[in-house]
């Protein structure tokens, strides 16, 4: 990358005396104007100003200028205005540079104008080295159609289908499933309403069948996703069902003569279904399918049965799986829960004592429709069970299973289905062992109360361990009354579970097809959980309702409208613009060691030819993957090595001997954005700090670091955001640790004082913050002493 | 970090006692707790509130660090060693809270139960 | 190399006797350490106490130089308690170091211990070195008819760090006796606490303890319990009221099934032919 043929503008501008009452900006014009590549050097008023953009377009005709630098205010405000006015005269946007001489110097300098004006011209000198490297960059523009992928069939993929599919999107529904309906079609009741489940579930489901938009794929997976927002190339296995779909009219003559028995999954085992089979009463699509590894004849060759009794023929025992590619512009996911297998926590016998179950077991008891007919009975003996325990907090907030985080419904699901035992029978005895009832959401507190008018006992304390008569089955409940400090020992006839929700089999293997990440808990991890909650890291895929966390039915639906409406967003954008601050291979100096490709938490890096290639489509530009190459070949476009280290050497060439000089490079995210408002606040600090802006600290290198003390710099500061304040992968912080560590070790090899070199976590908010530790920094450079000229020599870059 | 017995506490075993929600599991699964007279889960909250008489209570004693309790702590705590803490306290300062003298049969007990208890009951 | 620890030398020696007779019978030879101290029978919890472990790492001092003789580092156990101690000390010193420093700088007689010892509970040994496949053919008289409830007590399975098995549902003892033609009778109390050195401190906590547990055996239909810990030993058999439920060692019961009777001290080999309706030879 050469110099040659740069002509350079530059214009200071005043901002209306908030930058002129401070720092002497005929003096930093002057200083400007002498810089090599400078042809032009000028100041103004209001650069922001009609008057003064013209004069810009003028000026880069007139004088041929090709790079402009413009000292004003924060980028944050006018970058992209100016980018757009220079783009006006031709000029590729990149080709524009700010420096921030208002946020981050006049108004947090004002006790020092001296010291603010030579820092002036410092960041002048930083952003003319930058423009003269700056890169024409193209931005990106990918078409963004109408083509969603759903993944997961239960109430909220049904409900995102059906919004996008309403909204004219053409909509893939793919469900593992036969059926779609997910878990809400297992339940009974749903609070805090009361509504029969199927009842308000099932018109969704009939009306995604008959949506001309929606093509629903059941029994189905999705095997592989490649590409990006608006190209994802997704591979669907359709598994066998061996009936034909289009012959088969739901008669049940198969079923009825099937010999084989096996546990029916819909009713949790309480029931028995046979190998051919459909899934449950309300099922759609509501036909047959064979259970391959239970059919006598899929497994054993004998039997066929079904085929011969099946008067329209539909059975088809030679039907293999088909794959399916679909290419989509936005991604979906709705893979919902599983209940916590409680026979991991043994002290509450579940799976050898008879008489203790789960509460989705519950929901189907309590069902009129269900494997008892809506009896409530032991299944040890069949009798009605009359004295009833629900305990609490089974799987969740528990850290012997490491699983420390709450399931969100169980306090009122348990109060639902003893509201409805009550209901079936007021004279039966229920008792609630909790350690808290959580009865947040609206209704919810109201719904908690009619259950203790009913006289359901709640008793505080947590059930350590039931006991099983071993003559009456019944069972004895061991725990502390915590609020009268009372030990409690009693019978019961039935204890049911409440279970809590952990990810739904096989979230970790789709997290790993759609390059998302999981978070703490094992659900999909959210961009961010408070203003992205439907958001993954990867643009184009969103996730909703229990796959991001348990929650209820309202919760549910609520995200799922949400995501679609994020969907929608893009899609009604039609194209969406990639910006081109990307990583790229140096590929001279790559050797195809591949240390790289693992790092990238996009999975944007892979081999060929044995050179590295990053897919710009996936790159996030985090720089994650640039600290880990041995050979420094990664680098990233429009915040380049050299271009930093020529930032460097322009920003501390003013230095004179026996001053102090601090470097600080600001995370352009959390840091910039933490000085900006330290500017607004007008929270003066040292002015003995110059400011380099990078996207984010994993782009730096021990190189880059090393080369600052070695320019003049005294000590070096690095801020970046905190845990989760990341807008990039939470993978990058390590990437930033890992270098922090390499960099002390090479200082040390220097011997240079490793407190030199400061790292800390900024949030946007703590202005007040960074301005103290800017401060505390240089007073301990100043007690340490500026680093003399034999040390900087020792350092070898 | 902590004051009082907290941080007492928090010295002689390394577990932060304010972690405890107060489930009441340790009490329900200890296996001595219908003859202690303020069971584990409120020593415990005895500490949190720095209630000082929690060292006066019987429970120190008859508490045979079975570890029923730590493990099955949803929060993690090892509550068997923070009684053993209050015990300590109390053992450090002198106390002696059985006689071996006194012991009727103590010429036929197991070893393993006077080594046991004059190690957990004399100061 | 074995650990007797002070009881089973004195009022348990009817365990070690039956212990060793066993251990023969499946080919292990158990070499008693040559010198030996009290363990310390439990593990002072206190993070900072060093010197209360002195006695345990003694021994595992002692276990380490006899253990380079006979080339075999592991040191197994009878007594529960013993085990319990021995092993936590043993993990304690593995990840702190600077106890270890100085432990070992203060016995500056002893040579440095070098956390090289694996501690074993008998059981352990007849689980995994013998199996209870071996244990199943050395048996030449199957004790049908006996349901035995095993007692595991504390401090075989707790805390989970050093555990043999699944404190919520230990199956070792349920294996061993159905390897020894027993019928295992898992009663819920079969983890808990026999109370330990609280018969020390008011002889009726034990009673009353060793009551409930006894209670619920027979309710579950066991007519012999089985333990592994001289301490339960005594507290299950503390005269008191009904049921009495005898109260043997495992390896007894395991003695007696492979036919070496002889060994096992004459009441108990009359409570266990009784059990099993034969006569008394």
């Amino acid at each position: 990358m050469t110099s040659d043929g740069v002509r350079i503008g530059v214009y200071i501008c005043h901002c209306g005396g908030n930058i002129s009452n401070v720092v002497n900006v005929e003096e930093v014009r002057n200083f400007a104007g002498n810089l090599p590549g400078v042809v032009l050097a000028k100041d103004h008023e209001h650069m922001c100003s009609e008057t003064a953009q013209k004069m810009v377009l003028e000026d880069i005709k007139k004088y041929h200028l090709n790079r402009i630098v413009i000292a004003a205010c924060s980028p944050k405000f006018h970058e992209a205005t100016f980018k757009k006015l220079i783009e006006e005269a031709g000029l590729n946007p990149y080709f524009l540079e700010m420096a921030n001489i208002r946020e981050q110097c006049s108004w947090v300098h004002s006790d020092n104008p001296e010291g603010a004006t030579l820092k002036a011209k410092d960041q002048v000198a930083a952003a003319v080295a930058k423009a003269r490297l700056n890169q024409a960059l193209q931005v990106k523009e990918i078409e963004i159609g109408k083509r969603v992928l759903v993944i997961g069939g239960g109430i909220a993929g049904i409900q995102a289908a059906l919004d996008l599919a309403d909204s004219g999107c053409k909509v893939y529904l793919v469900e593992r499933q036969p059926t779609i309906g997910g878990r809400m079609a297992q339940l009974s009741y749903t609070f805090p309403t009361d509504d029969c489940s199927l009842c308000i579930l099932s018109p969704k489901m009939a009306a995604v069948y008959n949506h001309p938009n929606i093509t629903l794929l059941t029994y189905s997976e999705v095997e592989r996703v490649e590409g990006h927002v608006g190209n994802f190339k997704v591979t669907i296995k359709v598994k066998p069902r061996y009936v034909d779909m289009t012959k088969c009219v739901a008669c049940g003559k198969c079923a009825e003569k099937c010999p084989t028995k096996v546990p029916d999954e819909f009713n949790y085992g309480l029931r028995m279904r046979k190998a051919i089979y459909v899934p449950h009463e309300m099922a759609v699509p509501y036909k047959y399918l064979i259970d391959e590894a239970h059919c006598l004849y899929l497994t054993k060759g004998v039997c066929r049965l079904c085929e011969k009794v099946c008067p329209q023929n539909a059975i088809n025992f030679e039907d293999k799986p088909k794959t399916i590619n679909v290419t989509v512009d936005v991604i979906i996911v709705a893979t919902g829960y599983d209940p916590f297998d409680a026979t991991l926590l043994e002290q509450y016998g579940y799976g050898k004592y008879a008489n203790v179950i789960i509460a989705p077991q519950l929901e189907r008891l309590v069902m009129p429709t269900g494997p008892t007919a809506g009896k409530v009975i032991r299944l040890s003996d069949g009798k009605i069970a009359k004295r009833i325990a629900f305990i609490q907090c089974i799987g969740s907030r528990d850290e012997t299973i490491g699983r420390p985080n709450c399931s969100r419904i169980c306090c009122m699901y348990a109060i639902k289905q003893a509201m409805i035992l009550k209901r079936q029978d007021i004279t039966r005895d229920v008792y609630i062992f909790y350690i808290d009832i959580r009865a947040f959401g609206k209704g919810f507190e109201e719904y908690y109360m009619r259950a203790q008018e009913m006289g359901i006992q709640f008793i505080r304390g947590k059930v350590a361990e039931i006991i099983e008569d071993p003559i009456t089955k019944n069972l004895i409940v061991r725990a502390e009354d915590t609020l009268t400090g009372r030990m409690i020992e009693m019978e019961f006839d039935l204890v049911v579970l409440s279970v809590g929700l952990v990810p739904s089999k096989g979230t970790e293997e789709l997290a790993k097809i759609l390059k998302i990440t999981t978070g703490p808990g094992g659900f999909f991890l959210e961009a961010h959980p408070k203003y992205r909650p439907v958001d993954t890291l990867r643009e184009g895929i969103f996730i909703c309702g229990c796959a991001q966390g348990p929650k209820d039915i309202c919760d549910t639906v609520a995200q799922a409208s949400a995501a679609a409406g994020r969907a929608l967003r893009l899609i009604s954008q039609r194209r969406i613009i990639v910006e081109p601050i990307k990583a790229f291979v140096k590929e001279e100096l790559c050797d195809g060691c591949g240390k790289c490709i693992d790092k990238c938490p996009l999975g944007a890096i892979t081999i060929e030819n044995s050179t590295a290639k990053i897919n710009e489509a996936l790159c996030g530009g985090c720089g994650s993957c640039i600290p880990y190459c041995p050979k420094n070949a990664i680098d990233l476009k429009h915040y380049t090595e050299e271009q930093i280290i020529d930032e460097i050497k322009a920003i501390l060439a003013s230095k004179k001997e026996g001053e102090i000089r601090v470097l600080a490079f600001f995370d352009d995210s959390c840091t910039y954005r933490a000085a900006d408002l330290a500017g607004t606040s007008r929270i003066n600090y040292t002015d003995k700090v110059r400011i380099i802006r990078i996207p984010s600290s994993s782009r730096l290198t021990p190189k880059i670091i090393l080369s600052a003390f070695k320019f003049g710099a005294d000590a070096i500061f690095i801020g970046d955001c905190l845990p989760g304040g990341s807008p990039y992968h939470p993978k990058v912080l390590d990437a930033i640790n890992d270098l922090m560590r390499k960099t002390r070790a090479k200082l040390r090899r220097c011997r240079i004082d490793a407190r030199r070199l400061r790292f800390d976590t900024i949030a946007v908010d703590t202005a007040e913050r960074l301005a103290k530790n800017l401060n505390d920094l240089v007073k301990m450079v100043e007690r340490l002493g500026p680093l003399k000229p034999e040390e900087r020599a020792k350092i070898k870059i | 970090m902590f004051k009082g017995l907290a941080q007492k506490v928090y010295e002689l075993t390394g577990e932060n006692v304010y972690l405890c929600f107060q489930c009441g599991i340790c009490s329900g699964t200890c296996p001595l707790v219908s003859i202690m007279d303020v069971p584990p889960n409120q020593v415990v909250r005895m500490i949190q509130l720095n209630m000082e008489d929690v060292l006066d209570s019987n429970t120190l004693w008859i508490c045979a660090s079975c570890y029923n309790c730590t493990v099955r702590c949803p929060r993690g705590i090892d509550t068997a060693r923070v009684i053993n803490a209050l015990r300590n306290i109390k053992m450090r300062k002198g106390l002696y809270v059985v006689n071996l003298r006194k012991v009727p049969e103590v010429g036929e007990m197991p070893q393993i139960a006077l080594v046991a208890a004059s190690r957990k009951l004399m100061g | 190399m074995y650990f007797p620890g002070c009881t089973l030398k004195t009022t348990a020696l009817n365990y070690e006797e039956s212990a060793l007779a066993v251990a023969r019978k499946m080919g292990i030879d158990l070499i008693e350490l040559d010198r030996w101290n009290c363990c310390g029978a439990v593990l002072n919890l206190a993070i900072d106490s060093v010197i209360h472990h002195i006695g345990a790492v003694r021994d595992l001092v002692r276990a380490q130089e006899m253990g380079r003789k006979l080339n075999d580092n592991r040191l197994v156990t009878l007594c529960s308690m013993c085990y319990n101690v021995l092993k936590r000390v043993n993990e304690l010193l593995k990840i702190d170091s600077e106890k270890l420093k100085t432990i070992n700088e203060f016995m500056d007689e002893e040579e440095n211990y070098e956390c090289g010892i694996e501690v074993l509970h008998f059981i352990e040994v007849v689980r995994d070195l013998i199996g209870f496949e071996k244990v199943r053919e050395l048996t030449v008289k199957p004790l049908n008819g006996l349901k035995v409830a095993p007692f595991y007590g504390c401090t075989l399975l707790r805390p989970k760090e050093i555990g043999i098995d699944n404190p919520e549902n230990p199956t070792t003892l349920e294996n061993l006796l159905e390897a020894i033609g027993a019928e295992a009778i898992k009663f819920p109390h079969r983890i808990k606490c026999c109370s330990a050195y609280n018969v020390v401190y008011d002889k009726k906590i034990a009673v009353d303890r060793a009551l409930e547990i006894r209670k619920a055996a027979n309710r579950w239909g066991a007519n012999v319990i089985a333990t592994t810990c001289p301490l339960c030993q005594y507290n299950l058999t503390l005269p008191s009221r009904r049921p009495s439920i005898p109260v043997v060692y495992f390896t007894e019961l395991m003695a007696y099934a492979f036919g070496i009777e002889n060994v096992l001290n004459p009441e108990v080999r009359k409570v266990i032919s009784s059990l099993l309706g034969e006569d008394v030879k």
